[in-house]
């Protein structure tokens, strides 16, 4: 028993070993690598477990981490006689749950009609303080502050045919006490977005002075 | 929004601005103008059919709370059976229709002009809506391109050599609602899409239903 079991083990090192020399000189033969090298059990490509333990080919390409790029500016693109260039729809009012509201309306038709929609994107909120004059005297002192909460759907590439029927369906369903307004796109547009910097400003003039 | 509804004629703040976005589309305008130009053969060989602009001014609704029950009587009682007022079913988008002699007959039309050499259907429209006696109607055309189209063929009788019918082009034309408009009484109607069944003949109604929205 001893000795059977001595024998298969036997046999079983010198397969063992017999593909090892086999991997070897394939390795040795195929790829230029120095003999001194420690090399790993490998398989033969005939072997039906070839590759069997690899994974990192199902795992998805991880690019390699690039830093945040400047958000450059877009070309605006200009209409053409089918199609409508850049344009904006303006939402504002003071009751932001309404303008909130109205503006995701218009961005989900604008997705049901295939409607290119570029951005949307909300303004500051602009504060308008309502002085009262007071009964006995000329000071005026603050009675409320209005909020105006301003929404901005941005749509390229409208079709002219389809235009009419989006503007009907959008201003049916204006509600009160919502300003709509449709504008061009134009850069000065995009740029008033944007926070000034005024130590640039003032280094910049410094240097043309 | 929490202050119950009170008054129903309180003017509404809507300011669409449009004027930006039709000049910059004015290129449109002049290609519509080309290719009418080149479907008109030159005399001789004019086409049988006569050109016909024709504008759907839509009066839109005021999007709002519901009405107290009170208030509903109210509006029962003022305005709603008075087809020619606009200021009727506030809740619902309000066409314009017109009493016109055609031929021997009166009918209830969309307000239609023969279109002119020389001129884009859209302005032909454009002067449908003004020419209208006693309405200075100022509407905002939705965009150059036509919702809709009828054809039809002159009686038998007045049909000759160079004219068979008359095609209309639809436009769209929108007024906002906050507006009083004194109309006559009995060549206007202002009338929901439910009640146009009442007013037009049944092909023709055939083909304005197609476009006119009911939202």
């Amino acid at each position: 028993m001893n000795t059977l079991l001595n024998k298969v083990l036997l046999l079983q090192n010198t397969r063992a070993l017999v593909c090892a020399a086999s991997s070897l000189q394939s390795q040795v033969l195929t790829t230029q690598m120095p003999l001194g090298v420690l090399l790993t059990n490998r398989q033969y490509r005939s072997m039906p477990t070839h590759g069997i333990g690899k994974y990192r080919h199902l795992l998805p390409k991880a690019l390699p981490k690039k830093k945040k790029e400047r958000v450059q500016a877009k070309q605006i693109k200009a209409a053409t006689a089918t199609e409508f260039g850049v344009f904006n729809v303006c939402v504002s009012g003071y009751d932001m749950t309404l303008v909130e509201h109205y503006s995701q309306y218009i961005h989900n038709l604008c997705n049901h009609l295939d409607i290119r929609v570029d951005e949307s994107c909300a303004l500051p909120t602009k504060s308008t303080e309502v002085m009262v004059m007071q009964e006995q005297g000329t000071k005026m002192y603050v009675d409320a502050v209005l909020k105006t909460h301003e929404r901005v759907v941005q749509i390229s590439e409208m079709k002219a045919t389809l235009f009419p029927i989006f503007m009907e369906v959008v201003l049916k369903n204006q509600p009160e006490g919502v300003r709509l307004c449709l504008k061009q796109h134009t850069e000065a547009d995009y740029q008033a977005r944007f926070k000034t910097r005024p130590e640039l400003e003032g280094l910049l003039a410094k240097i043309n002075n | 929004m929490a202050a119950p509804f009170s008054r129903v004629y309180r003017p509404l703040w809507r300011i669409i601005t449009t004027s930006t976005l039709n000049r910059g589309v004015r290129n449109v305008s002049s290609s519509r103008q080309q290719l009418s130009a080149q479907n008109v053969k030159p005399a001789g060989a004019a086409s049988p059919w006569a050109l016909h602009g024709a504008v759907c001014v839509q009066r839109l609704p005021a999007v709002s709370q519901d009405r107290s029950p009170i208030e509903e009587e109210f509006m029962e009682l003022m305005h709603q059976k008075d087809v020619s007022s606009s200021e009727r079913c506030l809740a619902d988008s309000l066409i314009l229709l017109v009493k016109k002699h055609v031929g021997s007959q009166k009918l209830w039309l969309l307000p239609q002009i023969q279109w002119q050499t020389g001129e884009t259907l859209r302005q032909t429209a454009e002067r449908a809506l003004a020419s209208l006696p006693g309405a200075d109607l100022t509407a905002t055309f939705l965009g150059n391109a036509p919702c809709g189209f009828y054809k039809y063929k002159y009686p038998k009788d007045i049909q000759k050599e160079g004219s068979v019918g008359a095609k209309v082009f639809f436009f769209k034309a929108v007024l906002p609602s906050h507006k009083h408009l004194p109309l006559e009484k009995n060549s206007f109607a202002w009338v929901k899409k439910e009640e146009l069944q009442d007013f037009l003949k049944p092909e023709y109604l055939k083909q304005v239903r197609r476009f006119i929205m009911a939202l």
